[in-house]
């Protein structure tokens, strides 16, 4: 058993470091011509030394990833960081641009406020019956305008399907790093059933959308306006949008997620988890499980962070279709009987190819996604330690 | 005419404005498309009744009853709070999926299954009372009849046209065999109750 968790795992990569180096050298260039916008300039110190450091750090847990043939933890690391850095690098350009984490009606009538992922699961019925996109953003300009968010999604969804959830979404790393607190669960055996509430919660929403044509999930339920931005409580009805949400992070982000190691937020509640997951269909990855190397021993089932294995699911070879992607599963099991897989390949093996293509797919998305906050935080940083101001 | 044609525009609305109901329940029922025909004839048939009663008392009162922002929040948010009740008391009946909900469902197992078809009765009877911008403005056509008879004829005609658009969702009722559809269901039924409970509150309070 022990020797098992020591030894790396059977890829063709794992332990060479040749090797490994060179299936890293396509992303070294991506992230080298995403980090600089095409245009190398070292003018700048500040600049400069986050851009050297951003690059580093991306790099080196692609190349740990590929190295080491383990996944999650180093996924985890740039994931959960992408997540505080986003919260940091916003929170600090609304204190900038307007001197607090609160939106005004100014803004909303203006239509200033950024476009997140999670609207599009209330603007699909209103365009069917009204054409028109029921959010106060940008169509093309200023900031996360809708059209780029409506792609990148889109683009992601195919490459990832719900591995969106663990590669690329901006807020899943602050339920992913609280449910890595403890060593050990307080609160066990979560009925598997729940794992359908975030299909309630879409349903709901999509639905008391088109009818109040307002984005209700926005306005009433995101726990994740608590590390981003509010409404400015200006009435009672603002004052209770403003409890729940803060209740909401509270117990589903950070209470919820510590106590059972669970992706609480994200597995049982987000309805763009819902909506992501259908994309899993259409997506040509998958992750898959050995039935002659499964001993049935249940870790992986009480590793998973979203409720997507168990005994059903083992029982047939696969995860259940919300599965993320994450790579816990796969990293946890002693008998290395679970896999990622291409679609339509052969399904009983540990495939370094089927790995190798969907970890780059994914460190893609999130090196790109995450780059330019991590270097803008880093100049943050930096600026708070050098001159007592973010900016 | 006049009303029909109204209630066939605005009958998106109409869909709209219900769907957060009666969707949730249909699916959580179910059963096949004979019995999603009858939920629906059920919700529609007892928001007739409601309409007819708004027009009784809109010809017999006035029509500034209703189109005063201040009773209107009242009876929209009280037929918010019933129709929340209603709604989380059906998420929790005869559940069977979560340990923990079977103490609350055991406390309505004595209830029997049949009461389930009281659900689309209460919601059509509330929602019809609920006033939405459709029913605005059938008060609207309706204020220029003379009798209280011009006056339900209206609302009849207004109904018809927007009832064409809520038989396709017996459709959904075919979902059934999935079980798990059953669950989404009924938590989504529950959810909607919540909802329905902070809206009604927020209307009564008259914050809004």
């Amino acid at each position: 058993m022990k020797s098992d968790k020591v030894k790396l795992p059977p890829y063709t990569t794992a332990g060479k470091f040749w090797k490994s180096l060179l299936i890293c050298l396509p992303m070294i260039f991506i992230t080298f011509f995403f980090l600089t916008g095409g245009e190398p300039d070292f003018s700048d110190t500040t600049n400069s030394i986050a851009f050297i450091l951003v690059f580093l750090f991306l790099n080196f847990l692609f190349f740990k990833i590929i190295y080491t043939g383990k996944t999650d933890k180093f996924r985890a690391t740039g994931f959960i960081l992408f997540a505080v850095f986003l919260s940091l690098v916003f929170i600090t350009n609304m204190v900038e641009t307007r001197e607090g984490m609160s939106f005004s009606s100014a803004d909303l009538l203006e239509c200033n406020i950024p476009f997140c992922h999670i609207v599009i699961t209330m603007i699909l019925i209103p365009i069917v019956f009204t054409n028109s996109i029921i959010f106060p953003g940008s169509i093309l300009d200023g900031f996360a305008p809708v059209s780029t968010m409506l792609i990148l999604w889109i683009l992601a969804s195919i490459a990832l399907g719900k591995g969106f959830c663990s590669w690329g979404c901006f807020y899943g790393g602050w339920d992913d790093g609280f449910s890595r607190i403890r060593k050990k669960p307080l609160v066990k055996n979560i009925n598997t059933i729940f794992r359908w509430f975030p299909f309630a919660v879409l349903l709901l929403v999509a639905l008391s959308a088109a009818m109040t044509l307002t984005p209700t999930y926005c306005e009433w339920a995101c726990p994740f306006k608590t590390v981003t931005e509010f409404e400015a409580v200006t009435s009672t009805e603002t004052l209770i949008k403003t409890i729940i949400f803060l209740l909401l992070f509270l117990g589903l982000v950070i209470v919820l997620p510590i106590l059972t190691k669970k992706r609480i937020q994200c597995g049982m509640f987000c309805p763009m988890g819902a909506l992501t997951s259908f994309t899993n269909k259409v997506n040509p990855f998958d992750v898959r499980i050995d039935k002659e190397k499964c001993k049935d021993c249940g870790i992986c089932e009480i590793k998973c962070p979203i409720l997507s294995l168990d005994p059903t699911s083992i029982e047939k070879g696969k995860t259940h279709f919300v599965c993320s992607k994450c790579g816990k599963c796969i990293d946890a099991c002693p008998n290395q009987a679970i896999h990622y897989h291409i679609k339509g390949t052969p399904v009983n093996k540990r495939n370094t190819t089927a790995r190798t293509l969907f970890v780059f797919s994914g460190f893609l998305f999130l090196a790109i996604f995450s780059g330019g906050t991590f270097q803008m935080g880093i100049i943050r940083i930096i600026n708070i330690l050098t001159t007592g101001s973010f900016f | 005419m006049e009303a029909l044609l109204l209630g066939l525009g605005t009958g998106t609305s109409c869909l709209l404005y219900c769907g957060p109901v009666i969707v949730p329940y249909l699916l959580a029922e179910g059963g096949s498309l004979k019995k999603s025909f009858l939920d629906i004839s059920l919700f529609l048939g007892s928001r007739f009744i409601a309409y007819m009663i708004l027009a009784i008392v809109a010809s017999l009162m006035g029509n500034s009853l209703f189109t005063t922002e201040i009773y209107r929040s009242i009876l929209t948010g009280a037929a918010y709070i019933i129709l929340s009740t209603t709604l989380i008391i059906y998420s929790f009946f005869r559940i069977k999926h979560v340990c923990k909900a079977r103490k609350y469902s055991d406390i309505l197992s004595n209830i029997p299954y049949k009461w389930t078809q009281s659900v689309p009765v209460v919601a059509g009877f509330v929602t019809g009372l609920s006033i939405c911008p459709p029913l605005l403005l059938a008060f609207a056509g309706a204020a220029s009849k003379q009798s209280i008879q011009d006056s339900m004829i209206f609302f009849l005609f207004f109904f018809l046209g927007t009832s064409v658009y809520f038989f396709p969702l017996a459709f959904l009722g075919l979902t059934q065999r999935k079980n798990v559809i059953h669950i989404i269901g009924k938590i989504a039924a529950g959810l909607a109750g919540v909802i329905y409970f902070i809206k009604g509150v927020l209307l009564i309070s008259n914050i809004t």
